[in-house]
């Protein structure tokens, strides 16, 4: 199988290159997964991971300001890059001539990064932009704020988006400190996937990143990182959003954990799809909700599982968030069904085909699960991990997890209601059950 | 540098319905893809029934043949097979991707999906619900609203591109009305359907050729394929939204169709003036010089005749003005000078690098096909790109920036609060005031 091709090397400066030839498209995909993100971030400088994700692009010792993606676009390219809470990850793609640049580009700003002040306050404008772009959607205003109380007292309480007002104060020299403490060979792993010479891929690498400093490891000081509040709490917000929306949270493993297989098929099991339970029971047979739906985020040190429902303002946002938590009591009850444990077999399995296809995608499985479960193997084994799971270890894990007293709700109300739309909603179910009646 | 792509080898026959079949074997996974187009799409929605073309699609996949809803996702969804749609404004396309070796069982099934769908009132009343409550969402989006009202200023409410479809158009569209949508335009006649993936093209046909044929909706009417549009004047749309802290810019005119003779010379036009990314003029002026918005590009839009050319971004409200006029320097100077041999040069080698990667995997590679037989594109187009790509001449595509771009004839929209961005808009001409929850 491809995945047995996986070919890895630690350098001597701590450098760990993971790389899988894939014939196919002539194409190449580089990432460097740097092993820091909002989580090692403070007061003061919230926001400084995501600001120096943008300096990165801003020109380094060889290469001008903006000219690493200039150089990747010319190619046929593209390049990007994405700040996370355990994590900052740069991508970049190109036809398979073009590697050696790529390794070359992204050398050279490992440790030679410009950070020239007039380009950095210009950048931070930006930023502010970004920043508000996201919190003009009300629903992403509402969701940062909801997974702030989640968190509360965790370093993931703050999202890596930052502060507005710390973003406003941040110095070049804050931005310098955080670069030099957490930018090394040491602190990343750099991944290779596609069509490349295997027998000097390594050499290559060496060439640009064997001479490469290793830090000492200076200021990079362990936060406090498991244990959070595991309090229930009740939000409600009011939104400029004119469908009434309700979420409901629980403490999920950390991404890593053993648990965190058996909490994917759960999640599934209730919200993936048509023939999901939630969309089974409360859109299609309660009517309670419009849509329904639900994800795990699991991060290296915590997690959130999530649902959500979207119903009509007519309503009563109680009997939406019952219909929830039957399914999901239903679950810690009674288990999940063989029938459902196949289609879950059989999604993930398809998943797993149709991800092989693109070497962004094999990249970027390989980097997270190196980078934030410790070894690139679970992502290979996680397969293997279904065919041992029995119900009963389901159930464990869902009753361990969704635990009532734990349970973070979030109900956001439309800002304005029609009455007259109200009503006739109303009028609407009620004519609406009669005639389902007879 | 001519034929470094190559389609992988492929079979197609046209069966006796019309319909035309792509079979594009391909042993690198074990997954499979198929894919039908048919010609028709948001354009075709009948007037004051907007909406009628996305609910049909989707009311196609609840159910079929037997199987209700219910139990049609489930087969679909036990299989690890997984259904998707995509509702254009000339093209509607239905797709299944799944396991090879669930093929037997789930290509009928798709199959039945679309020749055979069961159309129920109460599917359909769970998917008007649906809609409409997702219409309520988008009106949240300043995205969406500056978008709209530039397309209606563009083209005008009689035009189809002007057309949205609005919580009162799709309460009038009735489960009959779908069914009769779904028999006169989803015909096998003109569909193109690609199967790729791991497959052996002589069984598949062994097992499914009666299966395809037995598809015989007849085409009664010609689906519409909009006209292109003039954009006489310049005209400021506002959209009212006070709670904003950053506005939504939309400035734009009409543009080619898809059919356009100097299509190639559009796009690398484009490519060097706002759709290269960072690459680009707008990117490298109002971003990362003057620090002015998050992102900014631009991009042509096109059906077969219709098209438009837009530019979009997103500004803090104070600078909306000065962002304004930033842009339509850069596109005054552009539309004047045109572009130099390097900035050709550069967009060609883009343009020629990237094709490797929209052909990576079957799933692009039948994307790629449906477009090119859509737009009766010759087979060689893949092959001979490069060589089409660097007979380009400095003077052709600036020939065609002459002719295709306008800097004065502009539509300029923006979603912002009146009561910060009115007095800045009007430096740009008179302004039409809209409020965001006006009906289009």
């Amino acid at each position: 199988m491809l995945l047995n091709n996986i070919k890895e090397f630690k350098f001597d400066n701590g450098l760990k290159a993971i790389c899988l030839k894939k014939s196919g498209a002539p194409i190449v995909s580089i990432q460097l997964w740097y092993k820091t993100g909002s989580i090692n971030e403070h007061d003061g400088v919230r926001g400084v991971s995501h600001v120096l994700e943008h300096m990165m692009f801003r020109g380094s010792a060889k290469f001008k300001p903006e000219e690493h993606a200039n150089l990747i676009n010319t190619v046929g390219g593209h390049s990007n890059a994405f700040t996370a809470e355990d994590m900052t990850v740069y991508m970049n793609s190109v036809p398979c001539k073009s590697l050696e640049m790529v390794l070359e580009l992204e050398a050279d700003r490992m440790d030679t990064l410009r950070l020239e002040s007039d380009i950095f306050q210009t950048e931070k404008k930006v930023i502010i932009e970004e920043y508000h772009t996201y919190m003009n959607n009300p629903l992403t205003k509402a969701f940062l704020e909801f997974r702030q109380e989640f968190f509360r007292g965790h370093p993931y309480e703050v999202s890596p988006l930052g502060k507005l007002q710390d973003l406003q104060s941040l110095t070049v020299e804050q931005c310098r400190d955080y670069y030099q403490k957490w930018y090394s060979p040491d602190n990343v792993v750099l991944v290779v996937v596609g069509d490349f010479d295997e027998g000097n891929i390594f050499e290559l690498i060496n060439r640009y990143f064997g001479e490469k400093k290793p830090s000492d490891g200076a200021g990079r000081v362990d936060l406090v990182r498991s244990g959070i509040r595991n309090m229930a709490n009740r939000m409600s917000r009011r939104v400029e959003f004119d469908v009434p929306i309700l979420i409901v949270g629980f403490p999920a493993p950390s991404s890593s954990h053993e648990d965190a297989v058996p909490m994917e098929i759960l999640q599934q099991v209730l919200s993936g799809g048509e023939s999901s339970r939630l969309h089974k029971e409360i859109v299609r047979k309660q009517s309670v909700a419009v849509m329904s739906g639900g994800i795990n985020h699991m991060l290296k040190f915590a997690g959130m599982s999530l649902f959500f429902a979207a119903f009509t303002p007519d309503m009563a946002v109680s009997r939406v968030e019952k219909a929830v938590l039957e399914q999901i009591r239903k679950i810690k009850s009674e288990g999940i069904t063989i029938a459902e444990m196949e289609k879950i077999k059989n999604s993930i399995l398809t998943n797993r085909i149709f991800e092989l296809y693109n070497v962004d995608n094999i990249c970027q499985k390989i980097g997270y699960s190196e980078c934030i479960e410790g070894d690139y193997r679970l992502w290979v084994r996680r397969l293997d991990a279904l065919k041992t799971l029995d119900g009963s270890r389901l159930m464990d894990v869902a009753q361990a997890y969704w635990d009532d007293s734990k349970c973070h709700v979030l109900h956001l109300r439309p800002s304005k209601v029609n009455p007259l739309l109200y009503a006739v909603g109303l009028f609407r179910r009620l004519f609406g059950k009669f005639r389902r009646g007879n | 540098m001519a034929g470094i792509y190559k389609f992988p080898k492929i079979e197609e026959v046209v069966l006796s319905n019309g319909l035309h079949l792509i079979m594009v074997p391909d042993d690198e996974q074990d997954g499979l893809i198929a894919i039908i187009q048919f010609s028709v799409g948001t354009f075709s929605d009948p007037l004051g029934m907007e909406g009628t073309v996305e609910l049909c699609t989707r009311l196609l996949q609840k159910g079929c043949g037997r199987l209700n809803a219910e139990q049609f996702n489930e087969k679909m969804e036990y299989a690890g097979a997984s259904l998707f749609s995509d509702v254009g404004e000339e093209h509607v396309a239905l797709g299944v991707r799944m396991l090879a070796s669930k093929q037997q069982e789930i290509f009928p099934l798709f199959w039945k999906m679309i020749s055979d769908p069961m159309m129920e009132q109460r599917e359909f009343t769970l998917l008007q619900r649906e809609m409409i409550t997702a219409l309520k969402a988008e009106i949240s989006e300043p995205g969406v609203l500056v978008n709209r009202h530039f397309y209606r200023e563009l083209a005008g409410e009689e035009h189809p591109a002007g057309r949205f479809y609005s919580i009162g158009a799709v309460r009038k569209i009735t489960v009959e009305k779908v069914r009769d949508f779904y028999k006169n335009y989803f015909s096998p006649t003109k569909a193109i359907l690609v199967v790729a993936g791991k497959f052996d093209p002589e069984k598949f046909k062994e097992s499914n050729l009666s299966l395809l044929k037995e598809f015989n909706n007849i085409n009664n009417a010609p689906s519409v394929v909009a006209s292109t549009v003039v954009q006489p004047r310049r005209v400021v749309r506002l959209i009212d939204k006070p709670i904003l802290s950053q506005s939504s810019i939309v400035i734009g005119h009409s543009a080619p169709g898809e059919i356009f003779a100097r299509k190639a010379e559009l796009i690398l036009a484009n490519y060097i003036f706002g759709g290269g990314n960072f690459s680009s003029r707008l990117m490298s002026r109002i971003r990362s010089t003057d620090g002015s918005t998050y992102g900014i590009s631009s991009q042509i839009a096109s059906e077969r005749y219709f098209g438009a050319f837009l530019i979009q971004t997103s500004t803090q409200n104070s600078q909306v003005a000065t962002v304004i006029q930033s842009i339509l320097d850069t596109y005054k100077e552009f539309c004047e000078n045109g572009v130099e041999q390097k900035e050709l040069e550069n967009a060609k080698q883009f343009a020629i690098g990237n094709m490797a990667f929209q052909l990576e995997g079957i799933g692009n590679i039948a994307e790629k096909l449906l477009w090119l037989r859509f737009y009766d594109r010759a087979d060689s187009y893949i092959e001979n790109f490069d060589s089409m790509i660097d007979q380009i001449s400095l003077e052709s595509i600036n020939e065609t920036i002459r002719n295709c771009f306008f800097p004065e004839n502009v539509i300029i929209a923006a979603v912002g609060p009146k009561a910060q961005i009115y007095r800045q808009l009007k430096e740009f001409g008179s302004v039409n005031s809209f409020h965001y929850r006006d009906r289009l």
